[in-house]
């Protein structure tokens, strides 16, 4: 009996970290979405795999493992984020930082690109990373639980406010 | 430049990724964080009730009696019974929270929950505290006897009550000066502040506002 739960076990574990490995890529673009300062990214990272793995027992092997995989790592970096703001509104500025840490000389694009993306919400974060990701507006709706049509005027908007980042970068947008 | 063509350089950047780690690390978690003390309040709560409504009902005639003497034990009966829902409430709402599930619900319902435990939080800082001479009086009398109210010089009174405010006054004045070096004085002096229900309120808010079309 305790032969066979420890089976189960290390083979559930064996599949975890063969699905994890494949999509490994997913954890590591939200954790640099979400924090680009690498100690605390380290951290991230380590946390969303944790979540991860916990979730994992009720993962239904009939849904497409990024969809769930991308919920999990979004919902653990948004809530990471917003807990850290807070314990560290006394000390440091958490993007800038990691922005200087992370990236000794990124190129302009990616200067831009990280420009937007310290300026938007956890939430719009969200949206922009799996636009980046190249998922259709179907997929984004579904992992972040608003519909398709939504998802189309929030990456519109998105697109206006990066227009306005290269006319104006640095201007605080509304 | 447009956010399609960024879409090509977002992925070159990850052309190297520094996520070296391919095990699974199982020793280190904040996962059970959340509901942690939630479950101790509970229990304290429950604990309190216990022996606080066994106290009256054994109690029950004296308390007729003497009515005055079973208001310390009916206070602390009522701050035991607030925590407890109010530690229900929480442990129901963390409980309900998946993070497996669409980000905007998952992220209402964690921000729901925070702004739960935060008034929580406040409730014992902000109720209990100063009502601290209560305790000892009820602590005496599961010692002494129901009677021992009525022992008790106002002198006795005086102090514990003024036990209670020092406490509470001294809990401030750390806060304010070791805030910046202590985090558990940075959050008290968020939820004396109020900085807590604040973010809670503002993530909420922040939501609601992503969801609107």
């Amino acid at each position: 009996m305790m032969n066979t739960t420890r089976k189960a076990m290390a083979l559930r574990q064996e599949r975890f970290e063969a699905l994890l490995s494949s999509h490994s890529g997913i954890v590591f673009k939200v954790a640099q979405t979400y924090c680009r300062q690498p100690d605390d990214r380290q951290d991230l990272i380590q946390e969303i795999k944790v979540q991860l793995w916990r979730a994992f027992a009720s993962y239904d092997e009939k849904r497409a493992f990024s969809t769930w995989m991308y919920r999990i790592a979004l919902n653990t970096a948004i809530s990471w984020t917003r807990r850290i703001s807070l314990r560290r509104r006394h000390s440091v500025d958490l993007a800038e930082v990691g922005e200087r840490a992370f990236f000794p000389e990124p190129t302009e694009e990616l200067q831009t690109l990280y420009r937007l993306i310290d300026e938007l919400d956890p939430m719009n974060r969200a949206v922009l990373l799996l636009y980046l990701e190249d998922l259709s507006h179907a997929e984004i709706g579904e992992i972040l639980g608003i519909t398709a049509n939504h998802v189309a005027t929030k990456i519109s908007r998105l697109k206006q406010r990066l227009r306005q980042e290269i006319a104006e970068p640095n201007t605080p947008w509304n | 430049m447009e956010l399609d063509q960024l879409k090509t350089t977002w992925k070159s950047s990850f052309d190297s990724p520094e996520d070296g780690s391919r095990s699974v690390p199982l020793g280190r978690t904040n996962a059970g964080r959340l509901t942690r003390i939630p479950i101790f309040e509970l229990i304290v709560g429950a604990l309190t009730a216990l022996v606080c409504g066994n106290f009256l009902f054994d109690n029950l005639a004296a308390s007729r009696q003497l009515p005055l003497y079973a208001i310390p034990a009916i206070a602390i009966q009522a701050l035991a019974i607030v925590t407890i829902a109010l530690s229900v409430r929480q442990i129901v709402a963390i409980s309900a929270l998946d993070f497996a599930g669409p980000i905007v619900e998952a992220q209402r319902k964690l921000a729901e929950f925070k702004r739960l435990r935060v008034r929580a939080s406040q409730f014992v800082m902000l109720v209990a505290l100063p009502v601290w001479v209560i305790f000892p009086l009820v602590a005496g009398q599961l010692l002494w006897g129901f009677e021992f109210v009525g022992k008790v010089d106002t002198a006795w009174m005086i102090a514990n009550f003024a036990f209670g405010l020092l406490v509470s006054a001294g809990i401030v004045v750390a806060a304010r000066r070791y805030g910046e070096q202590s985090p558990f004085f940075q959050k008290v002096n968020d939820l004396l502040a109020g900085t807590e229900i604040v973010e809670a309120e503002n993530a909420i808010a922040q939501i609601e506002q992503f969801e609107r079309p």
